[in-house]
């Protein structure tokens, strides 16, 4: 039997990547048996803006032991019930992309055929006025889901918008307690074992050595260890994503704190908008084929809610993720693993999910091949899944007022997205694999969203009267309405529950 | 909409596979569909090789057809299993309880299984309250409190496939359909569409969708849609002995030189399913099967479920496992008009990969290098090296990691139990496994058995809780009209 177990773990790079790699291995690890050491450098600027999150980030802090409230405050934290997309099916047009389900499901058959039943009917709800997210979003509003199952308040899901920034220096904390040790400098050189090929130190601007035997590569769109080093291909996906660049600012509230993200389709992109405490993060991004750097920034700082704070910041990348996760004793985490843009905030998603498919595979000290081999695997099938849904965004669209979105319309896409789109038109079916991020009701709000409209309802919902249909719809409606009437206003909440300190 | 829409379903074979579907149907099909039954055979040999458990699945689908469990054991034979005891399988000793049991417990964040992977073998055995009970032969209701260590067993039933398929078909009659007993004579198509099927009574039937139920022979199944991935064949045979007393709650799956023998206890009688190598003589009313699936099960408008898509050796619940996800599968894809090519792509995908992922499981029953010097074992394990098999096996040796493909039938718990009853060791231990103090462990480990023995020792045995059980259904339901 081999005993031999891994006794020095090597993060490079802070920011969101480094620090949740850290802090979630601080958790788990006795740093008398292995330490963890995270290299960062002051002088390398770390790409958050304002994040936007979805509901599973909740997950990664609860097992981590954070108090919600105590992280909020530390990061300037708000409530997040979904997302606005504007622009996106036709010019004019919105939808919302709400968190939780639509409705209920009513003898085993999904809600969206009552839905289409209505509409075929005559009724003019769009599918969001079933969901509690939804309208309470719209609202500005926001509470706690309610533990009691028959509650309507149960209903509501959540995420966060953060200071990305803010959380990585929160969970250095949490992470520096829990043992973890924190080195200043940037890495000059990496040596690599002439056998193996296996990554065995780091050398720092400032002198200093580092040595591992296992690292992770959490530098980001420079992919230092995965790339640069070990020469891992990338798979470019720019030929789905054609987006190669965002411009990023800060701007002052006004109004009411929203309790949702807007993405805004732009004539060769998108936009967003991500309310934290204090200001609201913004981006634009697009793609340098459709559109130069100077407009784009005009189309940005024409869209702002309040007063720019600061010039805007221009970010490169390329869509695409590498060919393998994990290869040899090194795994990419963030950014430098690969880049979907972050249409449905899926970034610490992927970060965290690259991190316990690590914990539950962690290897010993020896390492077989068959271990990175299964991760590759699982990580690889979750970016391919995420990138589908993210892909719909722009194929399910109608606009033909841009070279950028005459493109997308007409861009081939993957089988795999294909084959849900044409089950979706044909009958309203919805398949998804088991283990997908995103779950049926997320695809049935894009594709109902963009205009991607089922040809025929559920057979056995057709033969129902109109009538019968409607009551039980507009009681959902009431209840929904009646639910939101009584939420606090997202500002009034956070105010009582998680006010950060300025 | 293109083409028609759809307007009439014809059901078209004999026993399990068509009854059940019929019951099925008879909730799920809309009113405004025609629904023809058409019987061939009502009691067909080959439902033998469904095998004679189901597993815990199916109390989701007795009750979305309507039908309790009261109606299932005052109308039929069936008793309650927890599992399988596998017996001497493939070499004498090797045995162990393939026990239907809920999701391990995770103990201080890492899962019991990897805690106790390297213990000996019995220790899995020993946290599994469904294998205990099902050893020592007592049964009782799952308890609905979760901190019950009772609450983590499942059970499933032992049944005759004639006596069930006769209270499927009860049920499929509440609603209207048509019910013709006749063989099929001649299937008339136009290019890949039946268009009717002459009976051997004189009668046509015409319908938008056929569904083919009629077993191995797959009589709707297009001349030239090649068998594929057909590989080895076995031959098979059923007896029954009316007298054997109920015993434990548990299915006895026990292996020989010449393959393997199955034997469940019903109140109407025990059933033995006996399964050797086409050499073997298995004399009386022995037929064979060959394992394999078709290349498409669902073909222009028809589909073929059950045995007539695919067959796996019933030493395990895989043919009743597939057969409910063939049926459920034709439900969340039942076409909407005559064109049908976008559901027919998916179904075939998704039959494909469920009958991928439940013939893994059988094969792993396999996968050992010690495997008897005999027709039956040495065919059997032509197909080890199978690539997502061989996957799983190499990741659970390396350090007892269960790779887990999308929704297959057996579950971890499931893949977790036949590792260790097959006797796979894990070379390294998990390292977080590793790194929890192992006096800890035992204590917990031991805490968790003397729960479960406890409990275990309360349980009336499985013939008085079931004598007990139906006096009471019968009090209860003859009140009650």
């Amino acid at each position: 039997m081999d005993d031999r177990r891994l006794k020095n773990i090597v993060i490079v790079g802070g920011g969101s990547a480094g620090w949740m790699t850290a802090a979630a291995l601080s958790s788990l690890l006795d740093p008398r048996n292995i330490s963890v050491t995270l290299v960062e450098s002051e002088q390398i600027g770390t790409v958050g803006v304002g994040e936007a999150t979805i509901p599973d980030m909740i997950n990664f802090n609860r097992i981590l032991g954070i108090r919600e409230a105590e992280f909020m405050k530390a990061t300037d934290a708000t409530f997040k019930l979904g997302i606005q997309f504007v622009n996106w099916g036709r010019l004019g047009e919105h939808y919302f992309h709400p968190f939780g389900q639509h409705g209920a499901d009513m003898q085993g058959i999904d809600f969206h055929h009552y839905w289409l039943h209505a509409q075929q009917n005559g009724s003019a709800n769009p599918i969001e006025d079933y969901s509690l997210c939804a309208v309470a979003g719209k609202a500005n509003k926001f509470a706690l889901p309610a533990q009691d199952p028959r509650s309507v308040m149960s209903k509501i899901r959540y995420a966060y918008h953060f200071n990305a920034t803010k959380y990585a220096k929160f969970l250095r904390v949490y992470a520096e307690k829990r043992g973890v040790r924190r080195i200043e400098g940037k890495v000059e050189t990496v040596s690599v074992a002439p056998g193996s090929g296996d990554i065995q130190s780091l050398a720092l601007d400032n002198g200093k050595r580092i040595e591992g035997d296992f690292f992770f590569d959490c530098t980001g769109f420079r992919a230092l260890l995965m790339r640069k080093t070990l020469g891992v291909e990338f798979k470019d996906w720019s030929q789905w994503l054609p987006c190669n660049t965002a411009q990023t600012i800060a701007c002052e509230h006004t109004d009411a704190l929203p309790s949702y993200t807007r993405s805004t389709a732009q004539s060769a992109g998108w936009q967003w908008r991500i309310p934290t405490q204090s200001r609201t993060g913004n981006g634009h991004i697009y793609s340098t084929d459709y559109m130069d750097d100077e407009a784009a920034q005009d189309i940005l700082l024409a869209n702002l809610d309040g007063t720019p704070i600061g010039q805007p910041r221009t970010i490169r990348f390329k869509t695409g993720r590498l060919a393998e996760f994990w290869h040899n004793n090194c795994v990419g985490i963030g950014l430098s693993s690969g880049f979907l843009e972050p249409l449905e905030s899926t970034s610490l998603y992927l970060i965290q999910s690259g991190i316990s498919k690590f914990i539950s595979l962690f290897p010993s000290g020896s390492f077989s091949p068959i271990i990175a081999q299964e991760y590759n695997r699982q990580m690889c099938q979750e970016f391919d899944q995420v990138r589908d849904f993210i892909i719909l965004h722009y194929k399910a669209t109608q606009r033909d007022d841009s070279p950028f979105w005459n493109y997308c319309r007409t861009m081939s896409i993957p089988d795999s997205l294909q084959r849900k789109i044409d089950l979706f038109h044909e009958a309203g079916r919805m398949v998804r694999d088991e283990n997908e991020l995103f779950t049926r009701p997320n695809w049935i709000a894009v594709m109902l969203g963009q205009n991607l409209v089922p040809k025929v309802c559920d057979p056995i919902v057709a033969t129902l009267p109109p009538e019968q249909v409607e009551h039980s719809l507009a009681s959902m409606r009431q209840a929904i309405t009646r639910a939101t009437d009584q939420m606090p206003t997202h500002d009034g909440f956070i105010d009582k529950y998680c006010k950060a300190e300025t | 909409m293109d083409g028609a829409p759809l307007t009439s379903v014809a059901l078209c074979g004999s026993g399990l596979a068509l009854w059940m579907s019929a019951a099925a149907f008879s909730k799920s099909l809309p009113n405004s569909v025609q629904m023809t039954v058409v019987d061939t055979d009502p009691n067909p040999a080959s439902d033998m090789f469904y095998g004679h458990v189901l597993p815990p699945q199916f109390y989701d689908f007795h009750l979305s057809i309507d039908l309790s469990e009261p109606e299932l054991l005052l109308n039929t034979g069936s008793t309650f299993v927890f599992g399988t005891q596998m017996q001497n399988w493939a070499q004498p000793g090797r045995s162990w309880v393939q026990a239907f049991h809920q999701p391990l417990p995770v103990w201080e964040g890492v899962p019991l299984m990897k805690l106790i992977q390297q213990h000996p073998h019995a220790t899995l055995q020993s946290t599994l309250i469904s294998a205990q009970a099902a050893k020592t032969g007592v049964f009782a209701h799952p308890s609905e409190d979760p901190e019950h260590p009772l609450s983590r067993a499942e059970y499933g039933y032992a049944i005759n496939p004639a006596e069930l398929s006769r209270l499927y078909k009860a049920v499929a009659m509440r609603r209207n359909l048509q019910l013709i007993s006749a063989q099929i004579e001649t299937v008339t198509r136009k290019d890949d569409t039946v268009t009717s099927l002459t009976l051997t009574d004189g009668q046509r039937v015409e319908a938008d969708l056929f569904i083919d139920c009629t077993g191995p022979s797959a009589v709707l199944r297009a001349k030239g849609l090649a068998p594929a991935n057909k590989s080895r064949s076995v031959t098979a045979k059923l007896s029954r002995n009316a007298d054997t007393p109920l015993g434990a709650p548990v299915q006895r799956v026990s292996g020989s030189d010449a393959g393997w023998r199955s034997d469940v206890v019903l109140r109407s009688g025990a059933l033995r399913l006996t399964v050797a190598d086409t050499s073997s003589e298995l004399d009386g009313n022995a037929a064979s099967f060959q394992i394999g699936r078709a290349e498409k099960a669902w073909h222009g408008n028809t589909i073929a479920i059950g045995h007539a898509a695919s067959i796996l050796e019933p030493f395990t619940v895989a043919p009743m496992k597939l057969l409910l996800r063939d049926i459920e599968r034709v439900q969340s894809l039942l076409p909407v008009s005559s064109d049908m090519r976008i559901e027919a792509q998916e179904y075939n995908r998704a039959a494909r990969n469920d009958y991928d992922h439940a013939s893994l499981f059988n094969q792993a029953h396999f996968a050992v290098p010690d495997l008897p010097d005999t027709p039956y074992w040495q065919t059997a394990a032509v197909k080890n090296d199978a690539p997502k098999l061989v996957r799983k096996l190499t990741q659970y040796n390396g350090r007892g990691y269960l790779v887990e493909y999308d929704n297959e039938p057996f579950d971890a718990v499931d893949w977790a139990v036949l590792h260790d009853g097959m006797g796979r060791t894990p070379h390294r231990a998990d390292p977080l496994a590793a790194a929890i103090d192992p006096e800890t462990v035992q204590s917990c480990l031991d805490t968790l058995r003397k729960n479960i023995k406890a409990v275990v020792e309360r349980m009336p045995p499985h013939p008085i809780y079931m004598s007990k059980f139906i006096a009471y259904l019968h009090r209860k339901y003859s009140r009650n009209g």
